[in-house]
C-alpha cells in the first residue's frame, strides 16, 4: 500500500506543480487584461473603469501571493495535524493521510485558481465562493484524518 | 511536471500568443489614445482652451505610464511570481 501511496503521490506533486504554473500564467494575463481596460478607461475619459482596473490588478496579485505563499503553509501544517492511527490500521491510516494531504492541497490551488479566474475577468463571487471552498477543504482535511484513529478506537483495534 | 508536461506546453503556447496579442492591442489602443489627446491639444491651442491643452497633456503622460507599467512591471512581476512556485506541500 505504501507503494501505491508513493505512485500517487508524485502524480499529485506532479499536478501541484502544473497548477502552481497555471495560476502564474492565468495571473499575467489576467493582470494584462486589467492594464488594457485601465489604457482603454483612460482613452475613453472613464473614472470608474480606471479605479476598477487599478483594483483588479492589486486584487490579482494579491490572490496569487496568497495562492503561492500561503496555500502551501496551510496544507503543510493540516497535513502535521494528521493523526495516521495505531495498531493494524497505521499503514491504511498513513496511506489515507499522503492522499487526503495530496487531494486536499489540490483542492485549495484549485480555489485559488477559480478565484484568480474570476477576478481576471472583474468578478467578486468567484473569489468569496473559492475561498469558502478553501476553508471547506481546510476542514474536511482535519476531521476525515481524525476518522481512521477514532475508527480503530471504535473497533477496538489500538 | 511529469505527465502533465504535454497539457502544460500546449496551454502555455496558446498563453504565450494571447500575451502578444494583448500587448499589440495595448499598443493600438495606447497610440489612438495618444493620438486623440494630441487632437485634443491642438485644437485647445488653436481655440485657446488652456484646458483642454492641459487635458490632453496629462492625458498623454497618463498613457505613457499605464503603458510603461504594463511592459516593464508586468513580466518583472510575472519572474518574482515564477521563482515564488513552491513546492508540493505533502
Amino acid at each position: 500500500m505504501s507503494e501505491a501511496g508513493v505512485v500517487l503521490q508524485g502524480i499529485l506533486r506532479q499536478g501541484w506543480l502544473a497548477m502552481a504554473a497555471f495560476l502564474v500564467v492565468v495571473a499575467l494575463l489576467g493582470s494584462l487584461a486589467q492594464v488594457l481596460k485601465l489604457t482603454s478607461s483612460i482613452f475613453l475619459g472613464s473614472g470608474i473603469w480606471v479605479s476598477q482596473a487599478v483594483a483588479g490588478v492589486f486584487g490579482m496579485i494579491v490572490i496569487a501571493l496568497f495562492g503561492l505563499l500561503a496555500v502551501p503553509v496551510i496544507a503543510h501544517s493540516a497535513s502535521v495535524a494528521a493523526n495516521v492511527g495505531c495498531g493494524p490500521v497505521i499503514e491504511i491510516g498513513q496511506f489515507s493521510a499522503v492522499v487526503i494531504a495530496g487531494i486536499g492541497s489540490l483542492r485549495m490551488l484549485k480555489g485559488v485558481l477559480q478565484a484568480l479566474v474570476s477576478a481576471s475577468f472583474g468578478g467578486s463571487g468567484g473569489v468569496s465562493s473559492a475561498l469558502i471552498e478553501i476553508a471547506e477543504t481546510l476542514f474536511g482535511m482535519l476531521l476525515i484524518t481524525v476518522a481512521a484513529p477514532v475508527g480503530a478506537a471504535f473497533f477496538g483495534a489500538c | 511536471m511529469g505527465v502533465f508536461d504535454v497539457v502544460y506546453n500546449h496551454i502555455a503556447s496558446l498563453s504565450r500568443d494571447a500575451w502578444a496579442f494583448m500587448t499589440g492591442l495595448l499598443v493600438i489602443v495606447a497610440m489612438l489614445g495618444g493620438l486623440y489627446y494630441v487632437l485634443q491639444g491642438s485644437a485647445g491651442m488653436a481655440f485657446g482652451g488652456s484646458k483642454m491643452a492641459a487635458y490632453a497633456i496629462v492625458g498623454i503622460v497618463g498613457l505613457v505610464i499605464v503603458v510603461l507599467i504594463a511592459f516593464l512591471i508586468l513580466p518583472e512581476l510575472g519572474d518574482v511570481l515564477k521563482n515564488s512556485i513552491p513546492a508540493a506541500p505533502f
